[in-house]
């Protein structure tokens, strides 16, 4: 038995470190304020260094890593408060075109020339993931189709070139690929938890090619999600460690009543609880990663309930360590607060611990 | 043991509520709504100042001769409660409940007849200048200086968190005066004119994206001696008495009450992909009920709270513990608010204020666009007028003689 990294696991993880421990708080807020909140010569660099390939198919170019490979890249990204959208724009859709088998699409991804968002998320939708309200009818003279409804919690919708829309076909699940600056997609952009854009959208006769159908199920989509939803733990791990790191830091070097307040016992329990919480989190998603069928039903109840478990977890480490700050961790001027928004965002993504804990509890 | 409202009670409690009823605007209501600060924009604040100013309850709190109404400790609760019930703003409580009741018990003649009425009419805001960057729960350790020349004192240093610095035109500040002696012995209290070429206000943002609080630096600021409140030396004294007041400990409950009921009723409306409400959910409804039983268990704690205080028993440290429980459950009904918007709670617009014509329009409904700045600023309750853990330590060692 053994649990460490493998030699070509610990390369992903310097390539990941050296990209993204570069951004300090400061250049992060000045990220945030650009048009779209995001720099795209970064999302250039992150393709260029492999970072997405690394999850595609070898028939696409890809190098075909297995999900602790990805898992590895999530958790050093969370390690180092990075604010790429590498999980939600990058491996989301990679995984996708793998499974659909989809060349055009990986090739545009991969190549950096193209950001892909995936909608799925809609109003009074809840976490549902089956579209409710978003459709597509054919068009009369069976030259293509046309794409109704609506969308929120579109992720970095405003560099998107690129749609994947989930979508009702005469009752069936479809996923569709639809070109960003389409007549009639309506776009609202708004700012998230973790300071990037995303957009509610709006379609309306949307007219699409029939090639623009994505080759993939509901059972396969699903199985996606589960996949991501394991890389929103190892982020959400990677997010955890860095509370406690700098928290650990923090209460070293703070002085009140004439000593460091880590020489309190108080907050020595409270780290402590945290560190064990973490150790827990750790030991959950290696038992999760090394679950050897990822797919099925099963699998995907096993994801969800290590990602509730995670996530409660993660938000306790969290309010500790903006607690332990004091004043200082409520501020936008260090890095506690945006893990926080970030951890909660991650760990409401396809839903909350309440919605996995559920599903969980009647899977298994 | 009873808890029946004597027949002036409910007629006290009658006249406020209609009074409320007939001068809260919706603006203001909305305005307050869709605040997620912790403390009410002023823009809001001062309208219905001006109301509260023109009843003359604007200052009922403070003794009879400074203008107070000499309601009994159970009319301020009434008051308390059906301001809360009403969802009316609290305005400048940094002047009304802080500053204010310190220049009634230390004031002098000429220092109340200078500032109490302007804090009364609203034309002076105050910031308080308490935390300093080294020194935050260990407030005695405070090094901002103040030297005496002539007539004047002259400032070096700086305060931190402090709330509304930006729109205020007097600070109150802690500052050492003496460092030869034990070091809560060496401290004054001083009032200090903001507008002067020392003094330099620094935002800070925080997490929520909120522009409350400050860093404010001195550098060979001044002030006047006669606005030196108290001798030299007898600012710890002073602090104390008004942390006692920051903590409040009146009444938390009925506020927490009205949230939850809120939420009670936003988890109706808002629709689950089955075509149900979360009202049909029972695992958030429970959470829901759990929330529920604290805020009626703190509302009965207050209660009792109340009833000694009427009964001639002095509350004493009871104000830490109720500061420690209202802070802790205001955070949890935020945190299930939050929750229960789904992905919508994750909006965090950075434009303020949110309740004018020119704000972004909300995704979903507009409880849910200002939640998650409101869960955030929410985190500083446990940390703002002493932390969870300094409470503790009252409680430990004041209450359980431990």
């Amino acid at each position: 038995m053994d649990f460490d990294l493998s030699e070509t696991q610990r390369l992903f993880q310097a390539t990941t470190e050296r990209f993204a421990s570069t951004v300090d708080v400061a250049t992060r807020l000045s990220i945030r304020s650009l048009d779209g909140s995001y720099d795209k010569s970064r999302w250039q660099e992150l393709t260029e260094l492999g970072l997405l390939s690394i999850g595609a198919s070898t028939e696409f170019d890809g190098l075909d890593g297995s999900l602790t490979d990805l898992s590895v890249i999530a958790e050093t990204l969370g390690l180092n408060n990075a604010l790429d959208p590498w999980l939600e724009n990058g491996a989301f859709p990679v995984r996708l075109g793998n499974i659909a088998t989809d060349d055009a699409l990986l090739k545009a991804i991969l190549d950096g020339s193209q950001l892909v968002s995936v909608a799925f998320a809609e109003q009074n939708n809840r976490y549902e993931l089956f579209p409710g309200n978003t459709i597509i009818t054919t068009r009369d003279d069976g030259s293509g189709y046309y794409l109704n409804g609506e969308k929120h919690f579109v992720l970095t919708a405003a560099l998107a070139d690129i749609l994947l829309v989930t979508a009702q076909f005469n009752g069936e699940f479809g996923i569709y690929s639809v070109a960003a600056n389409s007549d009639g997609v309506d776009t609202h952009y708004y700012r998230l938890a973790d300071g990037s854009q995303a957009a509610a959208l709006t379609f309306k006769q949307v007219e699409l090619s029939l090639d623009t159908r994505l080759s993939i199920d509901f059972e396969q989509f699903q199985d996606v999600i589960a996949e991501i939803n394991v890389l929103c733990c190892s982020e959400i791990l990677g997010l955890s460690q860095l509370l406690l790191n700098e928290t650990i830091s923090y209460v070293k070097e703070r002085e009140q009543f004439g000593t460091t307040i880590g020489s309190f016992q108080s907050i020595q329990h409270g780290l402590v609880d945290c560190y064990s919480a973490l150790e827990q989190m750790r030991s959950l998603l290696f038992r999760t990663l090394l679950l050897e069928d990822k797919s099925g039903e099963k699998w995907r109840a096993n994801v969800m309930g290590a990602k509730a478990f995670i996530g409660e977890n993660a938000h306790l480490i969290a309010h500790k360590a903006v607690q332990y700050h004091g004043a200082m961790g409520i501020t936008d001027e260090v890095s506690i607060g945006h893990a926080m928004k970030r951890i909660m965002l991650l760990s409401r993504l396809f839903g909350d611990v309440a919605n996995n804990l559920k599903h969980y509890a009647r899977s298994t | 043991m009873d808890m029946n409202l004597s027949v002036e009670d409910l007629a006290f409690k009658n006249e406020v509520s209609s009074f409320l009823d007939d001068n809260l605007s919706e603006y203001l209501r909305t305005g307050l709504l869709r605040t997620p600060g912790v403390f009410v924009e002023p823009d809001i604040g001062e309208e219905w100042h001006k109301i509260l100013y023109k009843k003359g309850w604007i200052t009922h709190h403070w003794p009879v001769e400074d203008g107070g109404m000499g309601w009994t400790p159970m009319q301020t609760y009434i008051y308390e409660k059906e301001v809360a019930l009403a969802q009316a703003p609290k305005p400048a409580p940094i002047s009304l409940t802080l500053i204010g009741p310190v220049l009634c018990k230390y004031g002098s003649t000429a220092q109340k007849e200078k500032f109490l009425p302007r804090i009364r009419s609203g034309e002076d805001f105050w910031c308080q200048g308490y935390s300093e960057p080294a020194s935050g729960s260990d407030l005695a350790s405070l090094s901002m200086r103040a030297v005496l020349e002539g007539d004047k004192y002259v400032l070096n240093g700086s305060k931190i968190w402090t709330t509304h610095a930006q729109h205020a035109n007097w600070i109150f500040c802690l500052v050492r005066t003496d460092t030869s002696v034990k070091k809560q012995a060496g401290i004054t209290f001083l009032l200090v004119p903001l507008d002067q070429p020392g003094i330099k206000v620094a935002p800070i943002l925080s997490m929520s994206g909120d522009h409350e609080v400050n860093q404010v630096f001195f550098d060979n600021a001044e002030t006047l001696l006669e606005y030196r409140v108290g001798d030299e030396g007898q600012g710890w004294e002073i602090a104390k008495f008004l942390l006692q007041n920051e903590r409040g400990g009146s009444c938390f409950a009925p506020k927490t009450l009205v949230h939850i009921s809120d939420l009670e009723k936003y988890a109706d409306t808002y629709e689950t992909a089955d075509g149900k409400t979360m009202k049909n959910d029972p695992d958030f409804m429970n959470r829901l009920a759990k929330l529920k039983l604290r805020a009626h268990a703190l509302e009965f704690t207050e209660l009792r709270i109340q009833a000694d205080i009427a009964n001639g028993r002095p509350a004493g440290p009871q104000t830490s513990l109720t500061k420690l429980i209202s802070s802790n459950l205001a955070q949890d009904v935020q945190a299930l608010h939050n929750e229960l918007f789904a992905y919508e709670g994750l909006q965090l617009p950075s434009e303020r204020p949110l309740y004018h014509d020119d704000a972004p329009e909300p995704i979903g409904s507009a409880a849910g666009q200002t939640s998650l700045a409101a869960y955030l600023n929410g985190r500083a309750a446990t940390i703002y007028g002493g932390s969870d853990e300094v409470q503790k330590n009252i409680i430990a060692k004041q209450i359980l003689r431990l």
